[in-house]
């Protein structure tokens, strides 16, 4: 199976695509732009900063066998919005600022506390 | 563009048939639709057949023991809209003049799989990372519910208005009545959604003879495919309104236009209801209602049997099942029954112009991958 980003379990930050001919901002990076089709697109670090747009505590699925987990979306600061696993606490809730605490795949964010 | 009709369809109960094949599933269907039609098998011209689990070349595999092989046969997935595409494919070879005569299949076995959610596309990003549908429903739940102030109750009473429908239709997979207590006390699936508000596990198949008015022979009350509207999910890496359906909408409002009436003409309807919070969505998408109101809309009873636009009449999803290349077809079964009246305890007075909507598949950046809506009328 083709993998979209390189598994860098040492990656500390997220990598998006920019498109050079627009801007357009994509995390996992695109193969071309969906706005001006475009390329070749620029690599564009995320400062793993953004807001979680929504989440689900899910409870089926491969990877509930070690318990429920929180998936989310993260609309970035960059203004890309990136699928997400959701660090499990109290603090999870719409519109929560976050922060990446892993650029594994997928990512993972933590609610900063006192954001919401 | 020629007019086209269904003169006449089949459909077997949905449900967890572990010993059937998919050809098993769909002879019965097959042999009721070219009967209610008074077709012979001969004359069908070209078959589309909608399947999203069925395998490669599956309309041949369940065709080649009934000498309908030989001819055109087009094999559709579309995720949850494969037999609806399937059907409106057959509508536009029909509208276009290439055919008179043409067979719709819509078939899926899902019990072939361990249960659970059904299996997504591993090459996508989310789906290879761990997202399953539920969990997708599950964020527009979160954020619908937020947005309207209101609380998981209201997505509880769409489960319990489906089972309803559902205990009246012998095609139904899910027949036993829920309350709402009953429904909110099942085990979490993905937060609010639990399980009696996520559609079952199912195998199912439904089958329509699609033909030129000219070309009919049966004298039962044909029904006329008044729109036929396809959309695909448009693509975006950034935000997206995840509380309104995108796609829906478009098709809708298309839908109405091409059919040259207004939501409030609507008699009857089949929406994809695979989960609660779906329907609540829909209504508002479908026009029945303004955003935020679809809650109310259905505590008033307009949509429930006996209000003035039923909606999932059968059951839809959540108790007929979803078998996910079986529904649209079986939504437009279900449709024409309604329009000749043939529905027994489940019948809407005075039906003459009825809606289908099947979208669905999860890709991500993407609202849906595809959502098609049919229009009839008598």
């Amino acid at each position: 199976m083709p993998v979209l980003v390189a598994p860098d379990p040492d990656a500390t930050e997220l990598i998006a695509s920019s498109c050079s001919g627009c801007g357009y901002t994509a995390f996992p990076p695109l193969p071309a732009c969906p706005e001006c089709f475009s390329g070749p697109h620029e690599e564009r670090p995320l400062t793993g900063l953004g807001t979680l747009y929504s989440y689900s505590r899910v409870h089926v699925g491969k990877r509930a066998k070690d318990g429920p987990y929180i998936l989310g979306y993260v609309d970035t600061d960059e203004g890309a919005r990136v699928y997400a696993t959701i660090v499990d606490s109290a603090a999870v809730a719409l519109d929560a600022r976050v922060r990446l605490t892993s650029a594994a795949i997928p990512p993972t964010f933590e609610v900063i506390e006192g954001s919401t | 563009m020629r007019d086209v009709v269904i003169s006449g369809v089949g459909m077997i109960p949905f449900g967890k048939h572990h010993d059937h094949s998919y050809t098993d599933l769909v002879l019965p269907a097959l042999r009721d639709a070219l009967d209610d039609a008074e077709v012979d098998r001969k004359r069908i011209q070209a078959v589309y057949s909608g399947s999203s689990f069925g395998g490669m070349l599956h309309a041949q595999k369940v065709l080649r023991s009934t000498g309908m092989t030989g001819g055109p046969i087009v094999n559709v997935e579309n995720a949850c809209s494969s037999g609806a595409t399937a059907l409106r494919e057959a509508w536009h070879s029909i509208a276009v003049g290439t055919y008179d005569t043409v067979l719709v299949i819509g078939v899926d076995k899902l019990t072939q799989f361990s249960g659970g959610p059904i299996p997504l596309e591993r090459e996508d990003w989310e789906a290879s990372n761990g997202m399953v549908m539920p969990a997708v429903y599950a964020m527009r739940a979160a954020r619908y519910l937020d947005e309207h102030d209101l609380d998981a109750r209201v997505l509880a009473e769409v489960a319990v208005k489906a089972r309803e429908h559902g205990s009246h239709n012998p095609y139904a997979q899910m027949r036993d009545l829920v309350t709402v207590d009953e429904v909110l006390a099942s085990r979490p699936v993905a937060e609010p959604l639990t399980l009696l508000q996520c559609c079952p596990t199912g195998d199912g198949a439904a089958a329509l003879v699609l033909q030129a008015t000219e070309a009919v022979t049966t004298s039962k009350p044909p029904v006329k495919i008044l729109a036929s509207i396809l959309h695909t999910g448009r693509f975006t890496a950034g935000p997206r309104d995840m509380a309104t359906a995108e796609i829906t909408h478009l098709s809708a409002r298309e839908a109405y236009e091409m059919a040259g009436i207004g939501p409030q003409d609507i008699d009857v309807i089949e929406l994809h209801d695979a989960f609660t919070i779906a329907e609540l969505m829909y209504y508002e998408a479908l026009q029945l209602c303004p955003p935020g109101d679809a809650a109310k809309l259905l505590a008033e009873g307009h949509t429930k049997l006996g209000g003035s636009q039923p909606v999932n009449a059968g059951g839809g999803l959540l108790a007929r099942g979803h078998p996910i290349g079986a529904t649209g077809a079986a939504q437009a079964v279900e449709i024409v029954w309604q329009l000749r009246g043939q529905c027994g305890d489940r019948q809407v007075d005075d039906a003459r112009i009825g809606l289908t909507h099947a979208t669905g598949g999860g890709l991500s950046g993407l609202d849906h991958g595809a959502c098609t809506i049919h229009i009839f009328g008598l």
